[in-house]
């Protein structure tokens, strides 16, 4: 019995559900958004904080596209800090301690005052697909909805299995409930499904923790946001606190270490190895010491997250190891640590769309892709939500790619290289690290967002204007400073100027620092932001050259579509390993096939000339 | 796209051989080295120029022809030099491009621009298949060869070396947390260490030229000394092949002889027979530059004469390997301690050839050398970079542009072996330091 129609039905309203659906609406479609309850819309069952290394460049992409992960962030803001701020700006991150509270509440009122969205709880168990094109859920009530597409956001909710000791209980994260059937109907319908695992801290209670025994661990005294449209600055930051384990936590480990899920065989899904349970680092690694962070979950709330101390040791044996760490010692637990077991798919069953390749219109984003962390799956929601509407618009698909985006990275990894272990973003996968900065994240991709549709009015008139003052600070770093003003900026580096120097030049000297240059009365006129991205432009315009030169090759590969309807089989020339990997994965472009693992260089010489063969004799 | 240059014929066989260039600005690049007076400004394309092409250390008169973009084999602007088909020209005017600017194709690269301009027929395609096929069978079977086993036994833990150093950095750079203070100590010594361990295979590195093109032998003595004899008689040696290799107007090879395994190139140093001339004399120093850059170096003696070794000339041989061999033993004894032989009667120049062969053996089989072009050069950028990651470290860059020049270097050490480098990176960050919260 069909009840409804919409254009769009999103399963999930976690990070990549929230972003998936408020694309699809914001593009003009009357969507669906099933929540299995409202509580968890937008919630944060892990780390109460957003971005870090390589995740905050996801947040600013997706901020900088017209999402909402941003915009959120920076409302429920605690703390922030820049990442690797010495270490230069390609890899600078930020990371802001959040308030869940406020985050998921924050959240709740963007999708109320957001036309064509509809939330409900309800929990999809199987989907309805008809000549291959989906068309709609069936509710675990029996209800049947129809829609042209369907996005699955489902996290870790499938068939999902919680894990501390001897305990055992088939729950979603933070007790609430699992979802069952939708992963048997995926893979009902052809799309291979693996099981992940991952892991949690305890939850402390506030008051039961003496801070006067670690560490306090402050904001950034330089105030950053995550949206480019925020413009208040965050006033009173909330501290952490630093803390450490010691050779007493390590031993009640290993004496417990057959109690622990992940030792005895209890647990059979795969782990993030960055993000070890503290039992794993403890059998390891041979460390008088590990580092734990005590970070507030939310302002007013009376519970601290435990950093670095997730597990799946039974409660009795977390209550002795948590109270061995200073500071710890009469900590009261509100929730303890737990491991979670879940089903997910082979990301190598997606086009670059997140088109899954089994069924048309069916679209899957976030950790039941085999990724973790917020900004990870949110990514990904963004960019299945616009192309779910796309594909009922019947437009191409928007793929970025690994020179254009963290996005393009990670989606790219995912469904041409796949994953073992659920996968986090990090700057080591980019190949293009500088050109792919946060700090110009809008000018790389604003502008597409536009064309998109999802860059507002607001966003883009700031973005213009924002580019009509680097135009014009460009002019004015033409200007050659005399060496009485460079000195003393030069003094770091040890060089004493002889003859003027122009001032986009000046960045390229060691040790000139970019506030000091900034200082300059010329200057003056210019907000910070659009001089430190400048600045950094001109340090970095040699290797920048450089990284544009490898791009320019890649890209070569990558404007070769492969014909779809190829049989690799039918390629004699081709290694038999090659042909097998190509039928599986079926690239779109020849990059695409590059990076397949397994695929050698000189397979796709053969590849390329294979194809031009084929093109030839068939005409 | 860049500028790439690879050899186009067949290495060592051939009356001519052909380096080709592609890419913007492939002219401007040859036209540094290269000269003709038909040229006035540019060149006309397709057009064939005779001309000379000036090395560092060499002038090779040879043939060039541009063509220009679109209508060329690739799409792009290519230029073809035609050299005489000597294997040690070949590879200097290579070489001279390469440090010039032009990056080493890689195989199939030149087919891969054509075909991405659209420039491929189906007959080339054909063509183009059988070449990486053969290419891959060649490599194939190379890499079974104890030679490159060796090397690459001695490659491998330079690469474990610089991964090692990668995963530290880039650790660092991922988990700022956790790695805090991490590289500080023993970041610089470990770099060093690897450059150091670099230069050592680089100075490898002629001796695996020595095993694929064979060793250069110059005769060089005083008029008189035997020098044609001991020629005569080391080509009418039984066990001794001889083959022709063409002439080149610089290194003067005449013969070629394979000795256990090993060629030896002899060069004609006719132009020695000068030496009675003003020094200037262009032979001469032709002769001599022949000789100088030759691997191994015979230096004939008249025993008869009871000649002693001019010392002046020996100077320009510093370094090199050269043999002091008293001729003329059939009629008078050399002095004591020298090397002698009787070109006349043969007498000792077996054993002088086994000499050479096994000077140069046991170079290279005792060690790991860079035995192809494509892997000096792998070797030669991953150095560069090191110096370039040691050079910014040093003066305080950012971490950031330290990463760029290992991965740079990581990227060329490792398409000797083939190694893919995400992966791994990945892997060893994990396996080696605790981090992750």
């Amino acid at each position: 019995m069909i009840k409804r129609e919409y254009q769009a039905i999103v399963i999930g309203a976690g990070h990549a559900g929230m972003e998936a659906a408020l694309a699809l609406s914001r593009l003009g479609e009357e969507t669906l958004l099933l929540t299995i309850e409202e509580k968890s819309v937008a919630m944060m069952p892990c780390n109460p904080n957003v971005g870090g290394t390589g995740k905050g460049h996801l947040v600013r992409e997706i901020d900088a596209l017209g999402g909402q992960m941003g915009l959120a962030a920076d409302h429920s803001l605690l703390q922030i800090k820049m990442l690797n701020a010495t270490k230069g700006a390609a890899v600078q991150s930020l990371r802001g301690q959040t308030d869940k509270e406020v985050y998921h509440r924050y959240m709740l009122d963007v999708i109320a005052h957001t036309p064509r969205l509809t939330l409900t709880e309800a929990e999809a168990v199987d989907l309805i697909v008809e000549e291959g094109k989906v068309a709609g859920v069936v509710l675990s009530t029996g209800v049947e909805i129809a829609a042209h597409t369907v996005v699955i956001a489902s996290g870790v909710y499938l068939e999902s299995r919680i894990i501390r000791g001897e305990e055992s209980y088939q729950e979603g994260p933070s007790g609430l409930k699992r979802a069952s059937g939708l992963s048997k109907a995926l893979a009902r319908l052809g799309v291979p499904i693996r099981r992940f695992k991952t892991g949690t801290p305890a939850r402390i209670a506030r008051d039961s923790i003496d801070y006067s025994k670690m560490e306090v661990e402050e904001g950034d005294t330089d105030v950053y946001c995550f949206s480019y449209l925020t413009h208040t600055k965050l006033v009173e930051q909330q501290p952490c606190y630093l803390t450490w384990t010691n050779e007493r936590t390590h031993d009640i480990i290993r004496a417990n270490i057959d109690r622990a899920p992940m030792y005895n065989g209890t647990i059979k899904g795969v782990g993030p190895r960055y993000c070890p349970s503290i039992e794993d680092k403890v059998m390891r690694f041979d460390h008088p010491r590990h580092q734990i962070f005590v970070e507030p979950e939310t302002l007013t709330g009376d519970t601290m997250y435990i950093q670095g101390m997730s597990s799946s040791l039974p409660r009795d044996v977390q209550e002795q190891m948590y109270r061995t760490i200073p500071g710890l010692e009469h900590c009261r637990f509100v929730k303890y640590a737990y491991a979670i077991e879940y089903d997910c798919i082979d990301p190598l069953a997606l086009y670059p769309s997140l088109e899954t390749k089994a069924v048309k219109g069916l679209f899957t984003a976030g950790q039941v892709n085999g990724s973790s962390g917020y900004e990870e799956a949110a990514a990904q929601g963004l960019m299945a939500g616009i192309n779910a509407h796309r594909y009922l618009e019947g437009k191409e698909a928007v793929v970025l790619g690994r020179d254009q985006a963290y996005i393009g990275v990670l989606i790219d990894d995912l469904v041409t290289r796949g994953t073992n272990e659920p996968y986090r973003m990090m700057t080591a996968r980019a190949e293009y690290r500088l050109t792919l900065r946060q700090d110009n994240a809008d000018r790389r991709l604003t502008p597409l967002g536009r064309e998109i549709g999802l860059v507002d009015d607001t966003r883009w008139n700031e973005f213009v204007q924002k580019c009509a003052t680097r135009a014009a600070l460009d002019a004015a770093l033409e200007e050659i400073l005399p060496p009485k003003v460079t000195a003393p900026l030069l003094q770091k580096g040890g060089e004493v100027p002889k003859t003027g120097i122009k001032a986009k030049d000046i960045f390229v000297h060691q040790g000139v620092d970019v506030k000091e240059v900034y200082a300059l009365p010329e200057f003056a006129s210019f907000p910070y932001e659009v001089f430190y991205e400048a600045a950094i432009d001109n340090k970095y315009r040699g290797y920048l050259a450089k990284e544009r030169e490898m791009q320019a090759e890649m890209r070569a590969l990558e404007d070769k579509v492969l014909p779809a309807d190829i049989d690799y089989n039918t390629l004699d020339n081709l290694r038999l390993e090659a042909r097998q990997k190509l039928n599986a994965i079926r690239p779109r472009t020849l990059g695409q096939a590059a990076r397949i693992s397994g695929i050698s260089p000189a397979d796709v010489n053969v590849l390329i000339i294979c194809l031009v063969k084929r093109g030839k004799e068939g005409a | 796209m860049d500028v790439i240059a690879a050899i186009a014929t067949p290495l060592g066989v051939g009356a001519i051989s052909i380096v080709r260039l592609s890419g913007e600005g492939a002219w401007d690049l040859v036209s540094r080295f290269f000269s003709s007076k038909r040229i006035e400004g540019s060149p006309t394309p397709n057009m064939m120029y005779l001309g000379r092409f000036h090395g560092k250390d060499f002038v090779e008169q040879c043939m060039a022809v541009y063509f220009a973009a679109p209508r060329s084999y690739t799409g792009e602007d290519v230029v073809e030099l035609q050299l005489h088909g000597g294997v040690t020209v070949t590879d200097a005017v290579l070489k001279t491009l390469l440090e010039g600017g032009a990056r080493l194709a890689a195989p199939g690269e030149f087919s891969r621009r054509a075909f991405f301009n659209g420039k491929v027929s189906l007959s080339q395609a054909e063509g183009i298949l059988g070449v990486i096929n053969a290419q891959s069978k060649s490599q194939l079977s190379a890499a079974g060869s104890l030679l490159v086993g060796s090397l690459h036994r001695r490659i491998q833990p330079l690469l474990d070396e610089l991964q090692q150093l990668i995963w530290l950095v880039e650790a660092s750079l991922d988990y700022p947390d956790e790695m805090e203070g991490e590289l500080d100590e023993g970041f610089l010594p470990k770099l060093n260490q690897l450059s150091e361990g670099l230069r050592a295979l680089l100075a490898t590195a002629d001796n695996g030229k020595l095993l694929r093109y064979g060793v250069s032998v110059a005769i060089i003595g005083s008029p008189n000394a035997g020098k044609s004899s001991l020629l005569n008689a080391i080509l009418h040696e039984d066990r001794a092949i001889v083959t022709d290799v063409a002439g080149t107007t610089r290194d003067t090879i005449v013969e070629s002889v394979s000795v256990e395994g090993v060629r030896l190139n002899l060069l004609d140093t006719a132009g020695i027979r000068e030496t009675d001339d003003r020094v200037e004399s262009i032979g001469v120093v032709r002769a001599l530059s022949a000789a100088e850059r030759a691997d191994v170096v015979v230096y004939l003696l008249d025993a008869d004469r009871g000649e002693t070794p001019d010392e002046e000339l020996l100077q320009r041989f510093t370094g090199k390997r050269v043999k002091l061999v008293y001729n003329k033993i059939d009629l008078t004894e050399a002095p004591q301690g020298y090397f002698a032989l009787s070109a006349k009667t043969g007498e000792g120049v077996d054993r002088l050839l086994k000499d050479i062969a096994s000077l140069v053996k046991t170079d290279v089989v005792s060690e790991g050398v860079l035995s192809e072009e494509r892997h000096l050069e792998a070797v030669t950028i991953a150095s560069k970079h090191l110096d370039s990651a040691n050079s910014a470290y040093r003066a305080g860059e950012t971490l950031d542009l330290v990463a760029i020049d290992l991965r740079a270097a990581y990227s060329a050490l490792g398409e000797v072996d083939g190694a893919t480098a995400t992966d791994r990176v990945l892997d060893g960050i994990f396996s080696r330091f605790c981090i992750g919260k």
